[in-house]
């Protein structure tokens, strides 16, 4: 059935509604991506699942493992599979942001010395950030403007990056040693934090029987970037209700410290975390092939959206609660629908 | 909108009514339950009330219960509307319960189709009712108003009865006036009169019945009704007895005896006229009729109809006063149970005298015109016969003895039944305690201090430095 209504917008534009046609299309190019990611990355579906739908959320995302768990791969695979240009940045403490940026080098011109501006690795569409949190704050700090403006600022100059920009940036939760922790407004900026889990025996098998050091595994184009940029802006036309946004604000309203739910929580989740649930919630609908958000899509990404956004003070830390912990414990204990009910009455468990 | 659209749409949307009315159900009740337990408790005391003081008006006390609980749900819905969901948040509820990803919403907002139907007994629905502590509360008022309703109560008006009895006397005399009311043998307003005055002693306050001026009256009151149905009945034995005679002997009968029975008769009759307990019925009437001056003209077919009309009239009395409780006749002239009215037998020399019959009665073979010794109505009483009987027979039901010294069954609480005199039996032999070898100064006894006064004090200064 066509929708007959306008789907909310969020830049104050009208924006048409998407058929349930157009969403089934969509999952399938989406569930092509998911397939061809698979295929390089064994045994870890669930990140493959919440990468993509970061990158149809439009953010950058945040990976947190042990070095050989396949982040790289992924990266690298997730280019081939889009045809977008992917580069990679090992972060050091003694990178320099001109290094991530681009530095302008003084070139003859029709013999007349200028400057001229040469881009780095970060005008690409998807830029692999490894182990970010090794690079000095000045240097991460330089990725702030990239990142959300999608742009970067040398000597004067707006260089605008190219279209679609991702960030997928990797952190190693060993050897902290001379490593600089993100400050919260650049975690704020990622979109998701997620962690790549170890392998089991049977994926381990798998890796072992399929892959071999120094060769690299072929990846089918599945997508183009016409076709990437298509999907974004079906994610954009995906309805959200008003009842499901006023779930995301509760959510995100219950984890500032003072409330009900939030003990042991120093600083809450932002604004930004807000935005962030509901263009990944729009995201997860479509991947499902729905033309609606849902409490179940915000539920689903509630944990990666918000566990880099939320600060624990230092007797839940001691006491060893996590913000994995504190975000499952507020999505038991903030329902769906809030009002109270009757004594007489006790919700069924779903 | 397909007809499956359509149908979808219809069945989602009553589910979601029916969520909201049954949620909105749950909090009328959490807000009616507590006003309908005040209700239940006040109708409960109501309902006892009303039974103990007026019976018949307890079904009353059940619309008036019924009406409270109403008014009391109008009130609760109006408390608890505030708390009522909109269909938008049962469908919230329904959706999310459901697993349903917004569809119901979307679907309401006029995005993406209506879910398909979910077969009802297959559907989890977001809400199941806890009844058992509203039903328990439910059914403990119920149960409280059915035993307020059933449980047997006496009512206020037989319990006041029952709480207080009129003094013996005065039922007495109520229950001698009624006798003699039953048998219509007293006039209807000397019945009255003294019902009037029974009625004034027990309109004062119950408490003050037992009184001692209250027990005075109603003593004065019995025995001067005793008094008046006495002199009643004297006055009906003797003009029976006159009548009697004169019917027997009314030929043989000397004129001067004859005017003397006459007089006799006469003024028997004017005493009844004249006493306080008139007779009743036909025989008011006839006294009525009759002139005392005509007495002794009367034919003998009149005299004997007065006769029979004055002995059926003293048989009657006999019989109720018979049934009277307390009552004691006494010695009245010319009663007697045996023959209901001894006839003289107007041959002897007395009876030709005018003196009175001097025969035994021919029907009860004991009295002369009166009880056993009695000589006749001129004579006075005579000896009454003898009887023997057991010498502590006082005439009583209970024979009185002499009660025993000491009595069990009557013995008070704090009262001493016997004291008796008596010692312990000490064996003078018994070993005691060692007196006297080894040393010891005195007779040991256990924790006492043997030492105290054994050391000198310089010794004990000794003792009490080594402590220290």
């Amino acid at each position: 059935m066509a929708s007959t209504s306008t789907a909310p917008t969020t830049d104050g534009h009208a924006l048409a509604p998407l058929s349930e046609r157009q969403a089934e299309a969509a999952a399938d190019s989406i569930g092509r991506l998911s397939a061809a990611l698979n295929a390089v990355l064994f045994g870890q579906e669930r990140l493959i699942e919440m990468v993509i739908v970061g990158l149809l959320a439009r953010g950058h995302i945040l990976l947190e493992g042990l070095p050989g768990l396949g982040k790289t791969e992924l990266v690298k695979g997730l280019s081939k599979a889009l045809a977008l240009v992917s580069k990679r940045v090992q972060f050091t403490p003694d990178l320099l942001p001109g290094d991530i940026t681009g530095n302008p080098v003084l070139e003859e011109v029709d013999g007349k010395r200028r400057f001229v501006f040469q881009p780095g690795p970060v005008f690409a569409n998807i830029l692999l950030a490894d182990e970010i949190n090794r690079a000095s704050p000045k240097t991460q700090s330089a990725m702030l403007e990239a990142m959300q403006e999608r742009r970067v600022t040398v000597m004067g100059q707006t260089h605008p990056l190219p279209a679609p920009f991702f960030v997928l940036a990797t952190q190693n939760p060993i050897e902290l040693e001379g490593t600089y922790p993100l400050p919260e407004a650049q975690l704020d900026r990622f979109l998701f934090k997620l962690d790549v889990k170890s392998n089991d025996v049977d994926t381990l098998e798998r890796i072992v029987l399929h892959r071999e050091i120094g060769v690299e595994p072929a990846v089918p184009q599945v997508m183009d970037a016409a076709e990437l940029e298509m999907l974004l802006d079906h994610v954009r036309r995906v309805y959200m209700p008003p009842t499901v946004a006023n779930y995301i604000a509760r959510l995100v309203q219950a984890t500032h410290p003072g409330g009900p739910h939030a003990a042991g929580v120093k600083f809450g989740a932002s604004p930004r975390a807000a935005l962030a649930l509901a263009a990944a919630a729009k995201a997860r609908a479509l991947c499902d092939r729905r033309i609606n958000a849902s409490y179940e899509d915000v539920r689903g990404v509630a944990a990666a959206v918000l566990r880099h956004r939320v600060v624990l003070d230092y007797g839940a830390r001691l006491e060893g609660v996590t913000t994995d912990a504190l975000v499952a414990r507020l999505l038991e204990q903030v329902p769906a629908q809030d009002r109270p009910l009757p004594a007489s009455l006790a919700a069924a468990k779903v | 909108m397909s007809l499956d659209d359509r149908l979808s749409a219809r069945f989602w949307k009553a589910a979601v009514r029916r969520l909201a009315v049954e949620i909105n159900l749950g909090w009328w009740l959490s807000a009616w339950l507590p006003m309908a337990a005040v209700v239940a408790l006040a109708g409960m005391v109501a309902m006892l009330q009303v039974r103990w003081r007026a019976g018949e008006a307890a079904a009353w006390v059940w619309v008036g219960i019924a009406a409270a609980l109403a008014v009391a749900a109008v009130i609760a819905w109006w408390q608890a509307r505030s708390r009522f969901e909109s269909e938008a948040a049962a469908r919230v509820r329904l959706e999310d319960a459901l697993g349903l990803k917004a569809r119901l919403t979307s679907a309401t907002d006029g995005v993406g189709p209506w879910p398909e139907p979910v077969p009802r007994q297959s559907m989890t629905w977001p809400v199941s009712w806890k009844w058992r502590k509203p039903a328990a509360v439910v059914g403990c008022l119920g149960s409280l108003l059915v035993l307020a309703w059933l449980v047997p109560i006496a009512g206020a008006s037989v319990a006041r009865r029952h709480v207080i009895e009129k003094p013996a006397d005065a039922r007495m005399v109520e229950q001698w006036i009624d006798e003699l009311r039953r048998e219509d043998l007293v006039d209807e307003r000397s019945a009255d009169e003294v019902e009037r005055k029974i009625k004034e002693l027990t309109e004062r306050p119950a408490e003050e019945w037992y009184e001692h001026a209250s027990l005075e009256a109603a003593g004065t009151l019995k025995e001067q009704t005793a008094s008046e149905m006495r002199e009643m009945a004297e006055n009906v034995a003797a003009a029976a007895q006159a009548a009697a005679a004169l019917e027997a002997m009314q030929d043989s009968l000397p004129a001067p005896l004859r005017e003397a029975l006459a007089n006799q008769l006469a003024a028997a009759m004017q005493d009844l006229e004249r006493g306080e307990f008139k007779p009743a019925g036909d025989l008011a009437a006839l006294l009525r009729d009759l002139e005392p001056a005509d007495l002794g003209q009367l034919s003998p077919e009149q005299l004997a109809a007065l006769a029979k009309r004055l002995a059926a009239n003293r048989r009657a009395l006999a019989a109720a006063l018979a049934n009277c409780e307390g009552f004691d006749l006494g010695d009245v002239d010319g009663w007697c149970d045996a023959c209901s009215g001894c006839k003289p037998c107007g041959e002897c020399a007395g009876c030709k005298a005018g003196k009175g019959c001097l025969k035994k009665c021919a029907a009860c073979g004991r009295c002369q015109g009166g009880r056993p010794g009695r000589g006749g109505i001129t004579r006075g009483r005579g000896d009454a016969e003898l009887s023997f009987g057991e010498e502590n027979d006082l005439g009583e039901k209970r024979i009185e003895r002499i009660q025993k010294p000491i009595d069990v069954d009557r013995a008070a609480p704090d009262e001493v039944l016997a004291v008796v005199d008596g010692e312990h039996e000490v064996d003078e032999s018994a070993y005691t305690g060692p007196r006297a070898g080894g040393g010891i100064a005195g007779e040991g006894d256990g924790g006492s201090a043997v030492q105290v006064d054994a050391l000198l004090p310089a010794e004990q200064s000794a003792v009490r430095r080594f402590f220290e």
